[in-house]
């Protein structure tokens, strides 16, 4: 009996500890530290890091693949034949090098001779042709068939229109793929490093069947990394392939990505080093920043934006799409919900998207004002006047994340105060949100876009008459003319003009409104050195990742 | 007894069919589909995608189809892990188990003796901190719980005294068990206390353990042997569902300690409308709660003689 009374009263007594230091606390805490990054050394075993990728990757059998972790793990253990490197440029993989036609049409393809697969086959051109006629092949299903559009024939495979013997990329030799585009696709090396266009061994496909890539040992691997142990929603140990040819200038000998979804948790397991990396959402940005820790930021390619439906009454007035637009304060927007270091979007496409010299958006400039209340509320009074209304009554289409409600009732703020329009906000669960938006029943809908590829037409394609994407209904003659030149025209500096003016038109006609593009952010514990790349492209290579000594 | 058994397990049969084909239809009427996505997809990818699953079929079929695979123990291929749900639940369940089983003991045990005590010693501090700490696991939620303990007993003991006593997450080792366990314990310790000193209560003040105490028998002896023995049944029978709530997987918990249990599953495979993980799951959960409930039913015949459990009958 004195036992348990001694034990209730020790389970009472730190519970109430517990409850109360939590009050004060909170606001004091982690003021103290020195600044630097051995504040928090990491993990402790040698040559190794973990890092936290948060989410279960669903699937690792690249045909099929779409989901972001899914890619991060596999640009680790499965080369492409060309890859990026720290600024997203094309450097060779498994192809050593390649020629191009005059045309811009035909890509002959040399293999290094000297790579294996980890079930000892070589690594060869048929590989390629195995996967990407998977990739194309209806019965495997793969969402981004589309990618493998940009071969000749792709589309007409696709839909069954012939066979696979027409399909535009054929081996020469077990070492050289010869490749024919449908059209001159000036960005067709960059895409060609996307996991969708990763090898597939079809002797290892085979055996495996459809579970392939479901287990650690059912499927396998060409790349700097293989995996040796994957628990499902645990943890994936990637271990350095000794037969990778780059081998020796590999430093790490383990990478271990652990899945902690919890954002507060994330940090925690950082802090008391069980993490040698983590992302960072908005309040813990401000928080490590506090303490003087160092914050790596990259923009990820997404923008976000408000989708206007045209086909509503009111919304098809192009000055009440300009008037929404630029009455919401976008920097205030970002201060106080995103809290990062995100962008204003003074235009649609992203900042990560290569131009002609330089990145697209700097080439293209400011096409919005970042906020002006007084020509918002101008363009307001002119919609009001032309749509011969008195008020205007709308509905914004939101997801229900606790920051997705937060950022439906800033732009419901903001519109009334500096429209005087009153707006309705619902949220509901994401995919009902995507039904609704590709069901076109909506007002306005509160949405993001993120590239899937190096070039602005990631972006622009999606306003193209009848695309599936394009939700808001927008069809504008000259923009699909555009377009179509955009896709033929093999002169850059030309091509780049039409994608320019492109850009003009939507910012002109405002199908959207772009609100932000988003940053990212994440810290790094004091054992890793160097080496981490995460861009809109690579999000998260950590291949060449080099340790503090 | 046998035929008692017999007559629920049938029972039991039937509900599940009637869960599945409830769960069946109503998943369906949720807006949106499991393949659709930020992005457009190809139409022929679509197809082939619903021809896979079996979607393009009629529904009285799909479902006839689902029920054939059901008896035949097969739950299907989950849509989007690609990776039967059997599998799924054999390698997330037994997770769930053990940190279920850990907080499920604990919560008992400790709910039961806290609240005899609280009963015993009524009007006392005793009964005030019990009671106390009833209230505060009833009404703080698990996230509140688990993140605190986290951040106090897995962060800052560890900052301030250099050793790590409690992993912050996982699943390695006895320690890393320890708070999410007690995390998951709390809500049920609480309704178990709650419920225990309520009962002891009222059967403390019942004349037989008048005549007893005339007897002269010790407090002791009257506490252990006459009243708990009664004051449990109330607790016995709440123990099925919570077994169910605590064993299945506790999302909560287990996400803020990164346990790769069932948890997620329940609410992920909504999220994407993955309707095999859908209906495997809720069948694994309504197939435990009768289990757990049967198991209840028939611990009554054991703890108190006087239920028969085939009083139907009579």
């Amino acid at each position: 009996m004195k036992l348990r009374k001694l034990l209730s009263v020790m389970l009472v007594f730190s519970m109430t500890v517990t409850i109360l230091s939590a009050c004060g606390k909170k606001n004091t805490s982690d003021n103290n530290d020195n600044g630097s990054k051995n504040a928090y050394p990491g993990t402790s075993e040698e040559n190794s890091i973990t890092v936290n990728i948060s989410s279960e990757p669903p699937d690792m059998f690249s045909v099929t693949m779409t989901d972001t972790t899914s890619f991060t793990v596999l640009r680790h253990i499965v080369e492409n034949l060309v890859t990026l490197d720290e600024n997203d440029k094309v450097k060779p993989g498994v192809a050593k090098d390649w020629t191009v036609s005059e045309d811009g049409l035909v890509y002959t393809f040399n293999l290094r001779d000297d790579m294996k697969w980890s079930n000892g086959e070589p690594v060869t051109a048929h590989d390629f042709v195995f996967a990407w006629t998977a990739l194309l092949t209806p019965s495997f299903a793969s969402d981004y068939a589309y990618f493998g559009y940009v071969f000749k024939n792709g589309e007409a495979y696709n839909k069954g229109e012939v066979g696979a013997e027409e399909l535009g990329f054929k081996a020469l030799s077990d070492y050289q793929l010869e490749v024919t585009l449908e059209n001159p696709t000036s960005y067709f090396l960059d895409t060609l490093a996307f996991g969708v266009f990763a090898p597939v061994n079809e002797k290892a496909y085979k055996e495996f069947g459809t579970a392939y890539g479901t287990d650690a040992d059912k499927m396998v691997y060409n790349g700097p990394f293989r995996m040796t142990s994957w628990e499902h929603e645990n943890r994936i140990v990637l271990e350095k392939n000794p037969n990778y040819y780059n081998a020796d200038n590999i430093e790490l000998e383990k990478i271990v990505m652990v899945m902690i979804n919890d954002s507060n948790a994330a940090l925690n397991s950082f802090k008391v080093g069980e993490v040698d990396m983590i992302g960072l959402n908005g309040e813990q940005v401000q928080l490590m920043k506090k303490e003087n820790y160092p914050v790596y930021t990259y923009a990820d390619g997404s923008t976000f934006y408000l989708e206007y439906n045209l086909k509503n009454e009111y919304l098809a007035n192009k000055n009440l799409r300009k008037a929404i637009t630029y009455a919401i304060d976008k920097q205030a927007f970002i201060d106080s919900i995103v809290k990062n270091d995100s962008e204003v979007a003074v235009s649609f496409t992203a900042p990560p998207i290569n131009g002609l010299n330089d990145k697209f958006y700097k080439e293209v400039g400011s096409l919005q004002p970042a906020f002006d209340a007084a020509l918002a509320k101008e363009y307001y009074n002119k919609a009001l006047e032309e749509l011969n209304v008195d008020s205007i009554s709308l509905s914004l289409i939101i997801d229900d994340s606790d920051s997705a409600v937060k950022n439906g009732a800033f732009v419901q703020e903001q519109l009334k105060v500096n429209l005087g329009l009153e707006i309705k906000v619902e949220p509901m669960p994401f995919k009902s949100r995507l039904e609704r938006m590709s069901n076109k029943d909506f007002d306005i809908v509160f949405a993001g876009w993120g590239p899937d590829y190096n070039d602005p037409l990631t972006y622009l394609d999606m306003f193209e008459t009848g695309n599936g994407n394009n939700h808001v209904g927008f069809s504008n003659a000259q923009y699909d003319e555009l377009l179509h030149k955009v896709s033929t025209e093999t002169d850059k500096e030309t091509r780049f003009e039409y994608l320019k003016q492109l850009e003009q038109i939507i910012m002109e006609e405002m199908p959207v409104g772009p609100i932000y593009w988003r940053s990212r952010d994440y810290v790094l514990s004091g054992k890793i050195a160097s080496g981490v790349i995460r861009t809109a492209f690579q999000d998260i290579n950590l291949i060449n990742v080099k340790l503090s000594k | 007894m046998i035929k008692y058994v017999v007559k629920r397990i049938l029972y039991s049969l039937l509900t599940l069919l009637v869960l599945v084909t409830l769960t069946f239809f109503m998943m369906r009427l949720l807006p949106g589909d499991p393949f659709i996505g930020q992005k457009a997809i190809p139409e022929t990818t679509l197809k082939s995608l619903n021809e896979k699953y079996g979607l393009d079929k009629p529904m009285w079929q799909q479902l006839l189809i689902y029920m054939g695979n059901v008896f035949r123990g097969d739950l299907g291929i989950s849509i989007h892990y690609n990776r039967p749900v059997n599998d799924i639940i054999k390698q997330a369940f037994p997770y769930s188990f053990d940190l279920g089983m850990r907080a499920l003991i604990f919560a008992t045990v400790m709910g039961i003796l806290l609240g005899i005590i609280a009963a015993v010693k009524r009007g006392t501090h005793w009964d005030t901190i019990s009671m106390l700490l009833a209230i505060i696991g009833v009404s703080v939620p698990g996230f509140i719980i688990g993140s605190l303990l986290q951040y106090f007993f897995a962060l800052k003991l560890t900052q301030w005294t250099g050793i790590t006593f409690f992993p912050n997450t996982g699943w390695d080792g006895f320690a890393a068990k320890i708070l999410p366990s007690f995390a998951l314990s709390l809500s049920s310790l609480a309704t178990v206390s709650r419920l225990m000193r309520t009962s002891m209560m009222d059967v403390l003040s019942q004349d037989y353990i008048k005549t007893a105490k005339s007897k002269g028998l010790s407090q002791k002896t009257i506490i252990w042997k006459h009243a708990v023995r009664n004051a449990i049944m109330p607790v016995i029978t709440v123990l099925g569902p919570i077994s169910a709530a605590l064993l299945t997987g506790a999302f909560v918990v287990e996400n803020i300690f990164a346990i790769p249990g069932m948890g997620k599953f329940f609410v992920y495979s909504i999220q994407t409308q993955d309707y095999t993980m859908i209906s495997g799951t809720t069948l694994f959960y309504g197939a435990f709660l009768i289990i757990a409930n049967l198991l209840v039913d028939l611990a009554y015949g054991f703890i108190d003689p006087r239920v028969k459990l085939s009083e139907g009958k009579e």
